[in-house]
C-alpha cells in the first residue's frame, strides 16, 4: 500500500511518497513542490490537517514530526471557573481546540488558559509580547502546574514540555522547535498578524491553537490571518457584559484643560508654521505614506527642518502643558490612598512628570531587575503611583490599580481599551476611574474623540451624559 | 545596518536603485573624516551630547539622509559604557519611598516645586536628575577604528544590506573559477541556515569560466513570500562581494511595494570585513589542528568547491581527507537543520554508491525518524556525531571506506 513519510524540516513539513499515485492528490491544497531538496513541503502549521486527511483517505503515514509529549497535567488549587471561562472552555473545545476567544483585561484570560492546558494535556507553548508578561505567565503556570516552566527570550533559553516565549524568540527558535508542542497559546493576539510575528504561528505543527486578546480588531485583514493561524473568533465577552461582575465597576472622565496664554501663542504659531508646510506640499496625513513623505520633504525642502520642529513642539505642548502637569499633581494628591497609573503617549513626557513629582518611570529603557523592583512595590502599595508611557498598555498584570490617568496617547481605539483594562481587575469594594486629559482648542480633542470610538465607551458616553466631560 | 528612515533608493521601472555614495568624493572623503573625528575626540562624552554634536553637524550636510546615515554607522561602531560610578536604582529606591510616604500625609504640598524640594532635602546624586543613568548618559568609551573611505565603503554596502532586509530571496550567478572563495560562500550559507538551488548555467562558452546559478531562500519561502529570513540573507550578502565575478537579484516587499533589486560586481561594492571571507568556525579550526596532529595516515587537502550531482545540480563537501596511498574521500556534515539536503544525498548515494563521499549527520538531524535512520546505517561512510565528529571517527570511516575500495 502506498503511503507518505512526513517529517519537520525547519519550521516546515517535507512530504515523501512512499509509493506512487498518493501526492499531490488528496494534500494539493497544503503541499508545493520543492526543488531544492526534491521532496513535498508544507507550512508547519498544515500538520494536523494533513494528518486528516491521511486518515480519511486511508493514506499510510509514517509520522516523523511529532515530538510533543501528552502531559499527565493537574490544576493544584483550582478555582472555580468563571460561567464566562466555562463558556469559552466548551466553545474552543467544539471547535477542535483552534480558535480565538476575545474576553477584557482583568476577566481571567490567563486562568482560562490554564483551564485549556490541562483539557488537552499537551505539551504547551505560550507566546506573549514583552519580557515582563513572558515571566508573569511562568510564574503563574508554575503555580498551577507546581512543574518547572520553560522560558524563551530576555536572554533565558530553556525549553521544557511547558515554556512561555516572546514572538520575537518564537520566531527565532520555531524552525528549531516547532514540533515540540501540541498546544500553541498566543497572547495578545492581535500581534500575530504582522509579516514576521505569523510565522511563529504557520512554523509550528501544534494541533491545538488558542488566541487571547481583548482588542482583535484590525483594519488592515489582519484578522483573517489570525482565523488561518489560529482559528475562528469562538467566544467573545466585553467589558460592559461583565462590569460589576467579573471586572470592577467602572467610571471614565474627559477633563478638558486649558493651556497659559503663553503655551496658546507658541502652539498656534508651531501650528501656523507646519500646516502651511503640509498645505505648500500637499500632505495627506490620511494617506498611507503621508507621515513618510512629510518626514521626506521635511529632510529636504527649504523651511522643512523649521516645519519638524515646530510639528514637534506643537505635539510636546499639546500633549503635556503646565496645565495638564498641574491637573496630574492635583488629581494624585486627591485620590491618595488608591493605586494610580499614569500614561503617556511618549517617554520623555514620562520622564518629565518622574523628574517633577519624585516618582518611579517604567519604560522600555527601564532594566529588568527595577522593572521589576517596581511592579512588585506598585503591587505592594509601596510605590501608589507608577508612570509609563506604552509598556505596561497590555497584559501586565497589576490588579491593584484602581485609579488611570490617560495624560496622552494616539488616536488608536485599542491602546485606550488596553489602558482601561489595567484597571478594571476586580476587588472587593473598587470601583475604577479612567481620567483622560485632553489640551482644549488642540488636536488632541479630535484624537481623543477618535481613540473613544468603542462599545466601552459608548456606553459611557449614555450613562454619564453631560458629566462624562469636565473642564479644569 | 540603516534603519528604515535612513534608506537612500530610487525606484525605477520597478527597481529599487540604492544611492551608492562614490568612495573617491573629495568632499565626502572629508565629511567621513570630520565625522570620525569628532567620534574618536569625543571619549568620555555622554552618549545624548555626542549625538546632538553629531546631530548638528549632519543638519549643515547637503544631504541630511546620507550624513545621518554615515552617522549611524559609526555610531554602531561605538562602545559605551553603563553609568557605573553609582547605585542608581538604590538611590531612586529610598527617594521613591520619601515621595510615597509624603503624598500619604494630608500636608502634601499642593504645589509640585515644593512638594519635590521637600522629597530632594539632603539629597545629592539624585538632585538634578533622577534618570542620570538612562542609556543617553551612557559615556563613549572608543570607536572601532575606522578609516573614512572603508566608512563609505561600509555606508554602500549597508544600503543594500538594510535593502535586503527586506527581502524575499537571492538569485546570484557566482563564477567557479576560485574553489577557495566559493567554498567560504557555502559555508556561510550553511553558517546562516539558508537553503539554496544550485546549477551549473548551461551554454556557457567553450573556454571560458564556468558560473554557478544560485537560488538562496529560507525553508519556508517557497510555502510564502516572507521577509522573515531577511537578516539572514543580509547578513550573508558581504559573502557574495568577495567574489570576483557576481550577479545577484532579490524580490523585496518594501511598504507592502514589490520591488526588485538588481547588483553585480559593477556595484563595487566592497566587503568591509577583513576577516569575513576567511572566517572559520571555531570547531572547524579545532577539528583541523586535532586532525593534523592525530592522523598519521591521512591528511586534509585542498579541494574543488563541489561535486557535481545528477543533472546539474551540485554538492559542496566541508572536507576532503587523502591516504598514504593517494586516495581521496570527500566529507560533507549535516547539522540539525540540513535534514532536507541529507535525504536528497543518501538518495544519491543509494544510485550512486561508488561516490567518494562519505556524509557525517548530527544525531539530533535523525532525532524520532527510524526511516532515516534504516536508510542512514545501511549506506557505507555514513556516520552520527553530536554537535561535532571527533577525529578519531572520522578516520575509522575513512580507513573502512578505503578498505571497500580494495
Amino acid at each position: 500500500m502506498a503511503g507518505i513519510a512526513l517529517e519537520f524540516a525547519a519550521g516546515t513539513l517535507l512530504l515523501k511518497e512512499e509509493g506512487a499515485g498518493t501526492l499531490p492528490g488528496v494534500f494539493a491544497a497544503h503541499i508545493r513542490r520543492d526543488e531544492r531538496v526534491g521532496a513535498w513541503r508544507a507550512a508547519a502549521s498544515d500538520y494536523a490537517p494533513i494528518v486528516r486527511l491521511a486518515h480519511e483517505n486511508r493514506v499510510e503515514l509514517s509520522d516523523n514530526v511529532r515530538a510533543y509529549d501528552t502531559l499527565d497535567l493537574k490544576i493544584h488549587s483550582p478555582h472555580t471557573p468563571m460561567e464566562h471561562q466555562r463558556d469559552a472552555l466548551a466553545r474552543w473545545r467544539e471547535s477542535h481546540g483552534r480558535g480565538m476567544v476575545v474576553m477584557p483585561t482583568g476577566s481571567g484570560k490567563t486562568y482560562f488558559a490554564v483551564l485549556a492546558m490541562a483539557a488537552v494535556k499537551r505539551s504547551a507553548l505560550v507566546v506573549v509580547p514583552t519580557i515582563d508578561l513572558m515571566v508573569q505567565w511562568a510564574g503563574v503556570l508554575k503555580n498551577f502546574f507546581r512543574t518547572d516552566i520553560g522560558m524563551l527570550g530576555g536572554g533565558s533559553k530553556e525549553i521544557l514540555p511547558l515554556t512561555v516565549s516572546t514572538y520575537d524568540s518564537a520566531v527565532l527558535q520555531m524552525e528549531f522547535i516547532g514540533n515540540r508542542f501540541g498546544l500553541i497559546v498566543f497572547d495578545e493576539c492581535h500581534h500575530l498578524p504582522g509579516q514576521v510575528n505569523r510565522m511563529a504561528a504557520s512554523m509550528c505543527i501544534a494541533p491545538y491553537r488558542l488566541g487571547l486578546t481583548a482588542t482583535p480588531e484590525r483594519e488592515d485583514g489582519g484578522l483573517e490571518i489570525m482565523e488561518k493561524l489560529i482559528g475562528p473568533i469562538v467566544f467573545q465577552a466585553h467589558i460592559d457584559e461583565l462590569e460589576g461582575k467579573v471586572l470592577a465597576p467602572y467610571v471614565t472622565r474627559r477633563i478638558r484643560v486649558n493651556l497659559s496664554e503663553e503655551e496658546t501663542a507658541e502652539y498656534t504659531e508651531a501650528r501656523r508654521v507646519y500646516t502651511t508646510f503640509i498645505r505648500r506640499h500637499q500632505i495627506d496625513f490620511s494617506a498611507p505614506d503621508g507621515w513618510g513623505r512629510f518626514i521626506a520633504l521635511a529632510a529636504r525642502l527649504p523651511g522643512g527642518r523649521e516645519a519638524m520642529s515646530s510639528y514637534l513642539r506643537q505635539r510636546a505642548i499639546a500633549r503635556c502643558g503646565r496645565a495638564k502637569l498641574e491637573t496630574v499633581w492635583n488629581l494624585i494628591r486627591s485620590n491618595r490612598g488608591e493605586r494610580i497609573l499614569v500614561f503617556t503617549a511618549d517617554n520623555d513626557t514620562a520622564y518629565r512628570m518622574g523628574e517633577a513629582f519624585c516618582l518611579p518611570v517604567l519604560t522600555h529603557k527601564t532594566k529588568a531587575a527595577e522593572r521589576r523592583n517596581f511592579l512588585d512595590r506598585f503591587r505592594s502599595g509601596e510605590y501608589p503611583v507608577l508612570l509609563t508611557s506604552k509598556v505596561l498598555n497590555e497584559g501586565v498584570d497589576v490588579p491593584e490599580a484602581s485609579i488611570g490617568i490617560v495624560v496622552s496617547g494616539s488616536a488608536s481605539t485599542r491602546e485606550h481599551v488596553q489602558r482601561l483594562g489595567r484597571i478594571l481587575r476586580a476587588r472587593d469594594g473598587k470601583q475604577a476611574v479612567l481620567f483622560e486629559l485632553v489640551s482644549e482648542g488642540t488636536s488632541e480633542m479630535s484624537v481623543s474623540d477618535r481613540r473613544r470610538q468603542h462599545r466601552a465607551y459608548e456606553q459611557r458616553r449614555l450613562r454619564f451624559l453631560g458629566r462624562g466631560d469636565s473642564k479644569c | 545596518m540603516l534603519t528604515r528612515d535612513l534608506l537612500r533608493y530610487r525606484v525605477s521601472g520597478g527597481y529599487a536603485k540604492p544611492s551608492f555614495v562614490a568612495t573617491d568624493d573629495p568632499a565626502l572623503l572629508e565629511f567621513a573624516a570630520q565625522l570620525i573625528t569628532i567620534h574618536e575626540e569625543s571619549t568620555d562624552c555622554r552618549r545624548e551630547e555626542l549625538e546632538e554634536n553629531i546631530g548638528r553637524m549632519t543638519a549643515l550636510w547637503k544631504d541630511v539622509k546620507l550624513a545621518r546615515g554615515l552617522a549611524k554607522i559609526l555610531n554602531d561602531r561605538c562602545i559605551f559604557s553603563e553609568c557605573l560610578e553609582q547605585d542608581y536604582p538604590a538611590l531612586r529606591h529610598e527617594l521613591f519611598l520619601r515621595s510615597a510616604r509624603l503624598i500619604a500625609e494630608e500636608s502634601c504640598p499642593a504645589d509640585p516645586a515644593s512638594f519635590r524640594e521637600k522629597v530632594m532635602e539632603g539629597e545629592t546624586v539624585l538632585q538634578n536628575e533622577i534618570y542620570a543613568d538612562l542609556p543617553e548618559n551612557e559615556r563613549l568609551l572608543s570607536l572601532k577604528k575606522t578609516f573614512p573611505r572603508e566608512l563609505l565603503e561600509r555606508y554602500n554596502l549597508s544600503l543594500v544590506q538594510s535593502l535586503l532586509l527586506f527581502s524575499e530571496g537571492i538569485e546570484c550567478q557566482v563564477s567557479a573559477e576560485d574553489p577557495a572563495l566559493l567554498r567560504r560562500l557555502f559555508k556561510y550559507l550553511k553558517f546562516f541556515r539558508l537553503l539554496f538551488h544550485a546549477e551549473l548555467s548551461d551554454g556557457r562558452k567553450k573556454g571560458s569560466v564556468p558560473m554557478i546559478h544560485l537560488k538562496i531562500d529560507g525553508p519556508a519561502s517557497i510555502l510564502e513570500n516572507s521577509t522573515k529570513y531577511g537578516l539572514q540573507l543580509a547578513s550573508f550578502f558581504p559573502a557574495v562581494c568577495t567574489l570576483k565575478s557576481w550577479k545577484a537579484a532579490s524580490d523585496l516587499k518594501l511598504r507592502d511595494k514589490p520591488l526588485r533589486l538588481a547588483l553585480d560586481e559593477t556595484s563595487r561594492l566592497v566587503c568591509p570585513y577583513t576577516n569575513f571571507g576567511a572566517y572559520i568556525p571555531e570547531e572547524l579550526k579545532m577539528f583541523q589542528n586535532y586532525f593534523n596532529g592525530k592522523a598519521t595516515l591521512w591528511r586534509l587537502v585542498q579541494r574543488s568547491a563541489y561535486l557535481r550531482m545528477e543533472g546539474n545540480r551540485l554538492a559542496f563537501p566541508d572536507f576532503r581527507f587523502r591516504s598514504a596511498d593517494g586516495v581521496e574521500f570527500d566529507l560533507e556534515l549535516f547539522h540539525q537543520w540540513h535534514k532536507g539536503p541529507l535525504t536528497e544525498r543518501l538518495e544519491f548515494l543509494e544510485k550512486h554508491p561508488e561516490t567518494r563521499l562519505l556524509l557525517g549527520v548530527d544525531r539530533a538531524c535523525l532525532k524520532g525518524d527510524d526511516a532515516l535512520k534504516e536508510r542512514f546505517s545501511k549506506l557505507r561512510g555514513c556516520f552520527l556525531f553530536s554537535s561535532f565528529p571527533g577525529v578519531e571517527n572520522v578516520v575509522k570511516h575513512l580507513e573502512e571506506a578505503e578498505k571497500s575500495l580494495k
